[in-house]
């Protein structure tokens, strides 16, 4: 569906040059959720506004169905532009036209007919559940129901993809939630592709299907969500998960744990959660395991658990029930420092 | 009281009549002139939509010495170009394009400012939906400025009011004329009182329209 290879993209300020984006190649496939998660000014925004050409690359191609998008002309980019609806951090709505008009404005540019527009805006504004607030202002507004009015406005050109610019990053946590229910939900029952760049680990988590990792102007991994997130490879992933979802010990308490015993991280991923391997590793091999923390975390289609488990025994025990753990499809991380 | 307006009430009606004659007259020609040479700057700025050093340098430029001169000077500097444009220098034909000339590059000015606060993003929104330029200059651009454009309008006609005044010395008349030659040449102070009554509750009344009008379009 959209076909990023070898961009890259230079910005000139002053006598330095700024590389914001080096040789990057994405692939999206049509109707997934396709997540680049990244730190600000990893060149993450620079990459989603190349997709339509709000940012011109420096070089490399970008592709959308097949099509070189570079070589279209102003009339022809103008009408791909219309097939690839985005939004954005701020909403960027009008504030002098309310709820209705912010919807409809566009249509009416495009030159769709009058009926037309009132049947897709009425559509529309009801999918994100703000039809009741359509003679409201922007101002008179909260950020989530901009965004939701932001949402209705691009998915009334009835795109094929939609592009998001860190649309839930200005929200709190629960509006964020609702945000992506109904992100999930115009890529479930819409059909549409959406394409997402977010600082949030949560955000990946939550309703995407692929993801990539971006540091310094990099694409540094690339996978499923899952994949990516139970077993990275790349330090900057590692981060990311580290930061947000795993556990954080007390220093003190931590340094008593590794004197007494080893300290383990175990993922569980779908099925290897109903897998009793704790109580059959402490049976088998005659070792006491004893949990430390725990939490599950909702991805989009699977939960994964998180445990983070003290085991004490024979040092040669221990060694061989943690084999043992690592046979049975759990991902086992030694903590060690 | 009743003498007083015996005596000047007529002169004082002509003089506010060819005082609303020229502000309203150069106001238009102004907008017509004014409203796109900001939108030039706008586009052709650094970071415009249609960046283009070239085009930006010499327009503002232009607008630069223009403001530079005072208008009572200009009145008499561009002499040669009214008389070419109105086919006369004096009455308040001669004066409206001197007024214009003035003026258009000053409004140009504060549309630019006003078109500068308009939130970028909401622009590049419309860029991404597919939008031409010109329609997102007319439907994004110019809607979401036009309060700060009707309160820079509404700068524009009060100085345009104080500049009719100067417009006495070719001949066309207006209050501020009234006030000049009777109330000091002649030693009549108080025809100058009552031109400067009227002329405060002129400018009074423009604010508070002005203020009204652009509290409406703001909608927030």
């Amino acid at each position: 569906m959209i076909k990023l290879q070898h961009v890259s993209k230079t910005f000139s300020v002053g006598k330095n040059k700024i590389e914001a984006l080096k040789d990057v190649s994405v692939e999206v496939n049509r109707g997934e959720i396709f997540g680049v998660i990244g730190y600000s000014g990893a060149g993450k925004s620079t990459l989603i506004r190349c997709v339509n050409l709000l940012e011109r690359p420096t070089s490399g191609k970008v592709f959308v169905d097949g099509v070189d998008i570079q070589s279209l002309n102003k009339k022809d980019l103008l009408k791909l532009r219309r097939k690839i609806g985005m939004i954005f951090q701020g909403y960027n709505l009008l504030e002098t036209a309310n709820v209705y008009d912010n919807v409809a404005i566009p249509l009416k540019l495009e030159g769709i007919s009058g009926d037309e527009i009132k049947a897709r805006t009425e559509k529309y504004l009801e999918i994100v559940g703000l039809k009741d607030r359509s003679k409201a202002y922007p101002s008179q507004l909260s950020g989530g129901q901009k965004q939701r009015v932001a949402i209705a406005r691009a998915l009334a050109h009835e795109p094929e993809v939609l592009l998001s610019d860190e649309a839930t990053s200005a929200l709190d946590p629960n509006t964020t939630d609702s945000i992506l229910e109904l992100l999930l939900k115009v890529n479930r029952e819409l059909g549409i592709t959406i394409f997402l760049i977010t600082h949030e680990l949560d955000v990946i988590q939550r309703i995407c299907d692929r993801v990539a990792v971006m540091d310094k102007g990099r694409i540094v991994e690339t996978g499923s969500v899952v994949d990516v997130f139970t077993r990275p490879t790349e330090a900057m992933t590692k981060q990311f998960v580290h930061d947000e979802a795993r556990f954080r010990i007390p220093p003190t308490i931590f340094k008593d744990l590794i004197a007494t015993g080893k300290l383990v991280n175990l993922t569980f991923i779908g099925e290897s959660a109903k897998d009793p391997a704790l109580a059959t590793m402490a049976k088998r091999y005659d070792v006491l395991p004893s949990i430390i923390a725990g939490g599950i975390d909702q991805l989009k289609d699977q939960s994964i658990g998180n445990l983070l488990v003290h085991i004490k025994g024979d040092q040669g025990k221990v060694d061989e029930a943690i084999h043992f753990l690592k046979s049975r499809q759990i991902v086992v991380e030694e903590v060690s420092e | 009281m009743a003498d007083f307006l015996n005596q000047w009430g007529g002169a004082i009606w002509d003089g506010f009549i060819q005082t609303m004659q020229m502000t309203v007259i150069s106001l238009l020609f102004s907008i017509i002139i004014g409203l796109p040479l900001g939108v030039l700057l706008v586009l052709t700025r650094k970071n415009g939509q249609l960046e283009n050093v070239v085009i930006y340098t010499v327009v503002n430029s232009v607008i630069n010495v223009i403001r530079s001169i005072p208008f009572i000077i200009l009145l008499f500097f561009i002499l040669p170009f009214t008389k070419a444009v109105a086919g006369t220098t004096i009455g308040v034909r001669g004066v409206i394009v001197p007024l214009v000339v003035a003026c258009a590059p000053f409004i140009a000015r504060l549309l630019e400012s006003a078109m500068l606060e308009v939130n970028r993003g909401v622009i590049e929104a419309y860029q991404s939906m597919g939008i031409s330029t010109p329609k997102i200059i007319w439907h994004v651009i110019i809607r979401e400025a036009r309060s700060s454009i009707i309160l820079g309008l509404t700068i524009a006609i009060i100085g345009l009011i104080g500049e009719t005044a100067m417009a006495g010395f070719v001949g066309a008349g207006g209050l501020g004329d009234l006030a000049y030659q009777f109330g000091y040449v002649r030693f009549q102070p108080d025809v100058m009182y009552a031109v400067i009554i009227i002329l405060i509750v002129i400018v009074q009344i423009v604010q508070t329209i002005g203020n009204v009008v652009a509290r409406r379009l703001k909608k927030n």
